[in-house]
């Protein structure tokens, strides 16, 4: 009764054989579960510089160690193998409902290793493990995918299902992999790496108990923080439209403070993440014309047609993931503008509206829509998509590109409907488009050299929708973190919200009056902060918890306390934040024995403002990039010039013996 | 003199609040006399964009020792 299962599955799909593994209780002590779990056994088990897409390569799903306790906001998985997008370790966070089910079943993740002859699914019940046939759905896209397999397998409860559509299933490394019909583990290509393996989809419906150590301190915790969050909530009288306007009164003053995370629920219960359409491009969040323009180049004309208010009004039905008391989720009627062929997508997530919109000049909202539940279906990452038809629009403006490379298409900035059409070729993988669908880096390999500069990309993965140049500690977890591009895993902006210096010793304080400036300069201070970012955003990770609980605060939502509850391992804050620094400097000891060079990682020259914008919020803003990444890896314990885990750290975090390496 | 936390919003005058976000007012004083002494843009104050102890409360409301103010402050997500 600790929060974990002790177990995991592995499915050799070349073999078709299928065991159990015990995952001794000293794994968990040290690396939590989760990213951590992932982390270890693909290190132990994926032999060094094994083909991304070949039978060596092992792709997990894996839960996390609260989820299931009854404490909240837990309920997040993610798939994990090497990453054939960047080469290095990959892994994808992913919400809805299959973190519990994994648990259900008994394990703490299921592995797969190997190729299956033919396509195949994997089905989890009370009667074990089997895999079976899937030919019949190879081709089917991932929302008919789940339908048909959950009504194959209908009991008494609902199974979970996560699947892959068509671009995962052509291998395009900037695939994910879906459950809850369109909820997505974008990043890092792994939908390619299940492609490879012939596996359409798992299919889990275990009844297993999950039970954390304390249930009554786990109780109350869930208790304070669900009261808060219900309680959060501001007047009906703010309107979408006036958050263009509250953007620059906030970002008014050359100065920062301490926030109260808690005072960002609203606006995720309210909207969800789509609050950022216009909220973010007053101040330079938001990146407008392929990290190029600014909100002179998108100004209010056009985005007020993102105006969350206006996505609200065809939201249906909201939702929460998994133990969420949030609930950011929602769906929306859009019957009436995708053409009639579909009823209905997932809201679209900020990142996919600006992915596709500000990105790319397009003020075309029913297009969003569509290309939405296109990828959702077929289970594309919006965010490395829109990156890369944002980068082929700018080959096609400069010359790079003709009407000829096109097939006729005219891809001109804001042109909807040739990027509608330019979606539907990269999931389909024709003409450009499947030069496209492997993303800007691969693209740069075909279209040429002299595209590299707009192929914006960190370590080969496409960036998040934020501004670096706004945000420069969100500029090192893009370069400097293993899996780069990333937007989730720290930011400036985070460590204020999340007020970690209340409970780590060594967090450093941020102090009212702090000169925004600061974080502009490299100094052992920024990089201390984000090495907290990366140590917490791997407990997190371990954990299954969801980063705008993180943000809302860990005075507020108690993580440390969470932890010890179901675990009774009674540790400190600092105890956990020395296993997050294990977990971290565990997947870049993966990326190093794979080869990778970490400065390699480091983001394109144009997102760390070199050159500068002329124009806009950003405008001037330099982001120091190599000097941060410098710091940050010296403050970790690693080599300060090339990024690797220094022996004495290997040997500090014990990982060696640990590793049993 | 009682004391109250207040979190601020990134938009406001803090001069009045020490390292830690206290201020020092008055027994009696109000969430409206509180907003004045800090100066809040009239946007903020009109609107209603902050919470007591993470309750709604109105500008009449009388503050105690140890109150949590907190404003709005939105953060990017994705």
């Amino acid at each position: 009764m600790k929060g974990y299962m002790g177990k995991v599955l592995m499915v050799d799909l070349t073999s078709g054989n299928i065991f159990e593994e015990d995952i001794p209780d000293k794994i968990y002590e040290n690396f939590l579960s989760g990213v951590g779990l992932g982390a270890y056994y693909l290190y132990k088990n994926i032999p060094p510089k094994a083909d991304p897409l070949g039978p060596d390569n092992i792709l997990g799903f894996v839960s996390g160690l609260l989820t299931g306790t009854g404490s909240v906001v837990t309920g997040r998985w993610l798939a994990v193998a090497k990453s054939p997008l960047t080469g290095g370790w990959g892994d994808s966070n992913c919400g809805g409902n299959l973190s519990p089910a994994i648990k259900q079943c008994g394990y703490d993740g299921i592995f797969f290793k190997g190729i299956s002859e033919k396509p195949v699914y994997l089905h989890i019940d009370k009667n074990g493990p089997r895999l079976y046939d899937a030919s019949d759905l190879w081709g089917r896209d991932a929302v008919e995918t789940e339908e048909i397999l959950i009504d194959r397998h209908k009991d008494k409860k609902k199974c979970s299902v996560a699947s892959i559509g068509e671009a995962a299933e052509k291998l395009s490394l900037i695939s994910g992999i879906s459950n809850d019909k369109g909820r997505m583990a974008g990043r890092s290509g792994l939908g390619a790496v299940m492609g490879s393996k012939k596996l359409k989809a798992i299919v889990l419906d275990g009844d297993k108990k999950i039970e954390g150590n304390d249930k009554e301190e786990i109780k109350r915790i869930t208790k304070e923080y669900g009261n808060k969050v219900k309680k959060a909530s501001f007047p009906n009288k703010l309107k979408g439209s006036m958050l263009p306007t509250m953007s620059r009164v906030m970002d008014m003053g050359s100065t920062y403070s301490p926030l109260n995370g808690m005072m960002s629920i609203p606006m995720m219960k309210r909207w969800g993440t789509i609050f950022t359409n216009t909220f973010g491009l007053p101040n330079g969040d938001c990146p407008v014309k392929n990290w190029d323009g600014s909100i002179k180049d998108f100004g209010y004309s056009k985005y007020k047609y993102m105006n969350p208010d206006i996505i609200i009004k065809r939201e249906e039905k909201k939702y929460h993931c998994y133990s969420c008391v949030i609930g950011c989720g929602g769906i929306c009627n859009v019957s009436d503008v995708t053409r009639g062929k579909f009823k209905e997508t997932h809201k679209p997530e900020y990142e996919t509206v600006n992915s596709f919109g500000a990105l790319l000049l397009n003020k075309d909202l029913d297009s969003i829509y569509y290309i939405n539940e296109i990828m959702n279906r077929g289970t594309m990452d919006t965010i490395s998509a829109g990156n890369t038809i944002a980068y082929a629009i700018e080959c096609y403006e400069n010359g790079i590109l003709t009407e000829k490379d096109t097939d006729g298409l005219k891809l001109t900035w804001g042109n909807s409907e040739a990027i509608v059409a330019l979606a539907k070729k990269m999931i389909k993988r024709e003409g450009l488009g499947d030069v496209l669908a492997d993303g800007v880096k691969k693209a740069v390999e075909s279209i040429g050299k002299d595209s590299e500069k707009y192929a914006i990309n960190a370590g080969g993965q496409e960036p998040g929708m934020h501004d670096p140049r706004l945000d420069p500690i969100l500029g090192i977890h893009f370069s400097a973190d293993p899996t780069p591009g990333r937007h989730t895993v720290g930011a400036g902006q985070y460590y204020t919200y999340m007020r970690l210096w209340e409970h780590v010793s060594w967090a450093p304080k941020v102090k009212m009056r702090t000169p925004k400036e600061n974080n502009y300069v490299p100094s052992s201070e920024v990089a201390i902060k984000s090495v907290a970012n990366s140590c917490i955003k791997q407990i997190v990770d371990g954990s299954g918890g969801c980063l705008f609980a993180m943000i809302s605060g860990l005075s507020n939502w108690r993580l440390f306390d969470y932890l010890n509850a179901a675990t009774g391992w009674n540790i400190t804050p600092d105890d956990y934040m020395l296993i997050g620094k294990r977990m971290q400097t565990l997947r870049q000891m993966f990326n190093i024995r794979e080869g990778i060079e970490p400065m390699s990682f480091k983001m394109h020259d144009r997102i760390a403002g070199n050159p500068p914008l002329k124009e806009g919020p950003l405008e001037g803003k330099i982001v120091p990039i190599e000097d941060m990444m410098k710091n940050h890896w010296e403050a970790f314990g690693w080599h300060k010039e090339s990024g690797k885990p220094l022996e004495e750290t290997i040997a500090e975090l014990n990982i060696t013996n640990l590793l049993n390496i | 003199m009682i004391k109250v936390r207040v979190f601020p919003g990134p938009f406001i005058d803090i001069e009045l609040l020490d390292e830690d976000g206290f201020i020092f007012l008055s027994e009696g004083s109000t969430i409206r006399d509180l907003l004045k002494i800090l100066r809040i843009p009239k946007i903020i104050y009109s609107i209603g964009l902050y919470t007591l102890n993470y309750n709604k409360a109105s500008l009449k409301t009388v503050l105690e020792n140890e109150d949590e103010f907190s404003f709005i402050s939105p953060i990017s997500g994705g």
